[in-house]
């Protein structure tokens, strides 16, 4: 009987039953929409890793010997371990893509996974083994041919099979400013494979490499014409050849589940100091990127889900004791009944908890397979992992406990000051609370103020946790709101940041990694341009040559100062590095608490010679940390320059068909996929806005309809009494108004820093300087406004429908 | 001659449909006189609360007409009604129906709202005797105290008709004398035209006219030649 008296009693309080789901449903719903991928993907992820036998360490140097490599295998840590060449190439038939090439003669490390075709196989010569992402953008089946070409030779192979790995989870090409499946293409070959004389027959006859270039190799060939450097190649070896195609990295795997980056001194004394840097797999960009996005993804499962909690245990614990309050004489009844008080408060308690648990079973459902799918679908288009599907964890089933417990404690609460009274005492209606003098009687003004303004203001003292309730679900609401608005708004931002600010040119040219400098030279002034070298250096502040924990990863970027390419201070304004001045990235900095004046330690992060600079000024760039500095101040250290860049505001394509030209893009171009990449953005903004209008519907919603049935016999009277329904809404919303004007206000200063915190977790390379615009603040204000207005309009019926007979005769 | 104030004339009211159909209002027919002070009684069930809901503008006859004021207001829209309720009636309540969150002046106060031409709150306190009280809150104030408070709200709209549903019903004796008085006093001082219904018989002795409720039916309307001055009646 209870049942059915609880399921008639909800029925007749629908408001608070559909806020009460509502509410529950957005918690878990976003906990698991924002936390299904990320399990999903974290498993997914863990059998790609064993799948490929993924490395632990990666070890970087100008050139590994065999006996190295050895020396590595020996140490008692290390499980498997292999080197590996790579070079950096085009793909010619497919819009000069960007071709990392992986030459190896053994496959034990991070093995390429053969999601097509057969597995790669290091001695196969005739064979290449393409990445799927790239295959699939263009249409490549295994069986077709593939050309790289490197350094203006052509390698043609049969694709054997379509292939993918963890190093490239997620990655861009270099030229790209977000990922680009079609423009970043990896191959596998075996090194026989590699045709390294005619590479450097080529490259001779270009002039890109000189016999200065070659001098390591013997003295007698630095000042060596190039007919003669040419003849010489003839004479040389294929087994000699291959030491101009060095094994720059080691791969290695541990037998321990401890971080490598713990063994960096017994590497570093198997390797005689001989390497240039060491990292583990959180410092590859893509997985780096990934830990980030996923952690990114974990914050805002818990953010949203406790704050949707939080609005949910308030809604319901002001509903329920407004139910509780109003069954007050039932409850007394039911006590002089018999009917023991555990089984009453369980009775009130099964309310909510019916309530909440449709709307979190709801949620679950609809975060896991509606947004997580959704997400995964969406990110699948950035992070290249094999078949992620979405899944939830016993946190899911925690916070699904949570939502319904934390809701069924504040029925327990509710109805629990009544279940203790002695039934006679709870079988006599309340006395009515005492009114009393509120806190605004005491302002300057309150003299003046109208009927409908004191009405409300002591209805707000005598219901503060009505009141909360709709503040602060409001004040999320604008949250949400102001961060949606904010997406669209710093889209714009970032793109005049980067395009219109940093990249002060129109065209780029990516050079080849061995670009003749001569040729740039004259190049540079023909085209009144500016070369830029943007590389991968370690950074330290505690001096050279030291431990992994004491240096990070990072980038140098070298200009010429010729104002195309610039480079902005902390409030993204441009400004101009004046010589021997290095600049050093804000977040970077703070990061590692250095400031001007202070010196930094850095390093190529192919080469092993370090160097010191002085810091002269900060920047900012929002998808770039490092240092920058001038062409003549690099110089000067002795560190070569070596330009990956040439930009200009002359047209460039007349050079992309040139040996020293990977790529030529015109920076439209560049902006357009740069824009393709933060269309994320897009479903974040009508994400935001959706939980915005729920929430505030839900929340004002309810504030309203308890607002409207506690003061049900009162408005009955002044209908009575002639005002019109006109003014008894004005009434009604005049309170709704004020809350979430409140909210309005409350929401604002924390829109800024979750906009900001959600980007910048995206890695520390991001560091976005958001300036939301005010105009973005009115929107969001006036957006709450509507809704707030439109939820106004849902008590019209209400109004117009009360029955001032019926209502009066119940009044005692 | 008086002027006729209010007609019923016809007047059925029903609720429900079929074998549920029930008779609120039974061709109920009485007129009033402008400056009467009418008490319509009768039992619980008697169907006198239908009628002044009708009266009120509250409620709307199934059948017939009621007119007040040469007003025929059982054709009224909702609109209309709530015009009527404002300008013409004052209504009091058996439980007073005072806002609790409003102190006695802006309860009063707030029929400015209503109409344009209300009356100032202060003023229509001290008509009742409760000038000292018009920062109280209703919770501190007694029964009688709010009942005044009401009469005073209900009467600073200036209303042409005076309604209460049982207005001394939730009151001791003694108060509940004071409040009839103070309506008596609105009518023959005022010439505001009163209507009450109650199931008390000796409130009907004060009455000028007195209409006699059961079932639905008008039974009796004795007109009182010598209505009893509130001290002389007991109850």
């Amino acid at each position: 009987m209870l049942k059915r008296k609880m399921l008639r009693e909800l029925k007749g309080d629908l408001g608070m039953c559909i806020s009460v789901i509502i509410l529950s449903f957005l918690a878990v719903l976003t906990y698991c929409g924002f936390n299904g991928d990320v399990i999903g993907f974290r498993k997914e992820l863990k059998n790609f890793y064993q799948q490929t036998n993924f490395a632990d360490g990666w070890i970087y140097s100008e050139g590994f010997s065999k006996e190295e490599l050895e020396a590595v295998r020996d140490l008692e840590f290390v499980a498997d371990a292999q080197l590996r060449t790579q070079i950096t190439g085009s793909a010619p038939d497919y819009n000069n893509a960007q071709t990392n090439i992986y030459l190896e003669d053994e496959n034990i490390v991070t093995m390429p996974l053969a999601m097509e075709g057969v597995p790669f196989d290091p001695q196969d010569v005739d064979g290449v083994w393409l990445n799927q992402s790239f295959a699939k953008a263009w249409g490549i089946q295994v069986g077709d041919t593939f050309t790289a070409e490197y350094e203006g030779v052509s390698i043609t192979k049969e694709i054997k099979g379509l292939v993918m790995t963890p190093e490239y989870l997620y990655t861009c090409a270099d030229n790209d400013a977000d990922v680009n499946l079609a423009n970043l293409a990896y191959i596998y070959l075996a090194r026989d494979a590699f045709p390294v004389r005619e590479v450097l027959k080529t490259a001779i006859e270009n002039e890109s490499i000189t016999g200065a270039d070659l001098s390591g190799f013997s003295e007698e060939l630095e000042n060596m014409p190039k007919s003669m450097l040419l003849a010489l190649l003839d004479q040389i070896s294929d087994e000699r050849l291959q030491e101009f195609i060095p094994a720059t990295t080691m791969i290695f795997t541990t037998n321990t589940d401890e971080d490598v980056m713990g063994y960096e001194k017994q590497i570093s004394d198997a390797l005689h100091q001989n390497y240039a840097a060491m990292i583990n797999e959180h410092m590859i960009i893509g997985v780096e990127r990934f830990i980030a996005e996923t952690q990114q993804h974990e914050m805002f499962s818990y953010t949203f889900a406790a704050v949707f909690v939080l609005i949910a245990v308030l809604i319901i614990a002001t509903s329920m004791a407004r139910l509780v309050e109003r069954q007050r004489v039932e409850i007394g009844t039911m006590n002089a009944l018999g009917i023991r008080r555990r089984k009453i408060a369980l009775h009130y308690v099964s309310y909510s908890l019916f309530l909440s648990l449709i709307g979190a079973v709801l949620g679950f459902f609809a975060g896991l397979y509606g947004m997580a799918r959704a997400m995964i679908d969406m990110f699948s288009e950035w992070y290249v992992i094999p078949k992620a599907e979405v899944a939830f964890d016993g946190m899911a089933i925690l916070v699904i406990a949570v939502t319904v417990g934390a809701c069924a404690l504040a029925s327990f609460i509710a109805c629990y000051k009544i279940l203790r009274l002695p039934p006679a005492q709870a079988l006599r209606p309340a006395a009515p609370k005492m009114a009393r003098r509120t806190f605004f009687e005491r302002l300057p003004f309150w003299k003046n103020l109208g009927f409908a303004s004191r009405y409300n203001l002591r209805d707000i003292s005598r219901a503060k946790f009505r009141a909360l309730m709709g503040i602060v679900g409001t004040a999320c609401g604008m949250v949400c709101a102001v961060f949606a608005f904010g997406c669209v708004g710093l889209v714009d931002d970032i793109d005049d940041w980067i395009f219109d600010r940093i990249q002060n040119f129109a065209y780029e040219a990516v050079l080849s990694e061995n670009a003749s400098v001569t040729w740039l030279d004259e190049t540079v002034g023909e085209v009144d341009g500016e070369l830029v070298m943007v590389s991968a250096i370690e950074l330290s502040t505690a001096g050279k040559n030291v431990s992994s924990e004491e240096k990070t990863t990072q980038n140098l970027t070298v200009i010429e100062g010729k104002g195309l390419y610039q480079l902005t201070d902390p409030k993204a304004n441009t400004i101009k590095l004046a010589p021997g001045e290095i600049a050093i990235t804000y977040r970077l900095a703070k990061s590692l608490g250095v400031e001007v004046g202070d010196t930094v330690y850095w390093h190529l992060y192919t080469e092993n010679t370090w160097y010191e600079s002085q810091i002269g000024v900060l920047s900012r760039s929002p998808e770039t940390a490092g240092i920058a500095m001038l062409r003549e101040d690099l110089e000067k250290t002795g560190c070569r320059f070596s330009p990956t860049l040439l930009v200009s505001d002359q047209d460039l394509t007349a050079y992309q068909e040139n040996a020293n030209v990977s790529a030529v893009y015109e920076k439209e171009e560049l902006r357009r996929i740069f824009l393709e990449g933060y269309e994320v953005l897009n479903l974040m903004v009508y994400i935001m806005l959706i939980i915005s209008l729920v929430l505030i519907i839900a929340v004002l919603y309810n504030a309203g309809n308890m607002s409207f049935h506690e003061r049900l016999k009162e408005f009955a009277t002044l209908k009575v009494m002639g005002l019109p329904d006109k003014k008894i809404r004005r009434v009604l919303n005049l309170e709704n108004l004020w809350l979430s004007i409140i909210g309005i206000f409350l929401g604002v200063p924390f829109a800024q820093p979750l906009l900001v915190a959600m980007m910048n977790s995206n890695g520390d390379n991001f560091d976005y300087y958001l300036h939301i615009n005010p105009i973005y603040y009115l929107l969001s204000g006036a957006f709450a406004l509507v809704v707030t207005l439109a939820v106004g309009y849902l008590f019209n019926k209400k109004i117009r429908g009360l029955d001032m007979v019926e209502t009066l005769k119940g009044t005692e | 001659m008086q002027k006729k104030m209010i007609e019923f004339k016809d007047v059925v009211r029903t609720y429900g449909t079929g074998e549920a159909l029930q008779k609120a209002a039974d061709h109920v027919n009485f007129t009033v006189d402008e400056g009467e002070f009418v008490v319509i009684l009768g039992q619980s069930g008697a169907g006198k609360s239908t009628v002044l809901n009708m009266l009120g503008g509250m409620d709307r006859p199934t059948e017939g007409t009621v007119t007040v004021d040469g007003e025929t207001i059982s054709g009224m829209n909702d609109k209309q009604l709530s015009v009527y309720r404002a300008e013409k009636i004052g209504f009091i309540f058996q439980f007073y129906n005072l806002i609790p969150s409003l102190t006695a002046w802006e309860n009063v106060a707030l029929t400015k709202d209503i109409v344009k031409s209300a009356a100032d709150a202060t003023s229509m306190l001290e008509q009742v005797g409760l000038k000292d009280h018009a920062n109280k809150f209703p919770t501190q104030m007694s029964g009688g105290e709010q009942q005044r408070v009401s009469i005073a709200r209900a009467l600073a709209k200036n209303p042409r008709l005076l309604i209460g549903d049982e207005p001394t019903g939730a009151l001791d004796s003694e108060t509940g004398k004071l409040i009839l008085d103070l309506l008596i006093k609105m009518s023959h001082e005022q010439k505001k035209t009163v209507v009450i219904v109650t199931h008390n018989a000796d409130i009907a002795k004060c009455a000028d006219k007195v209409i006699r409720m059961k079932n639905g039916k008008v039974r009796e309307i004795v007109k009182n030649e010598h209505p009893l001055s509130v001290e002389e009646v007991e109850w």
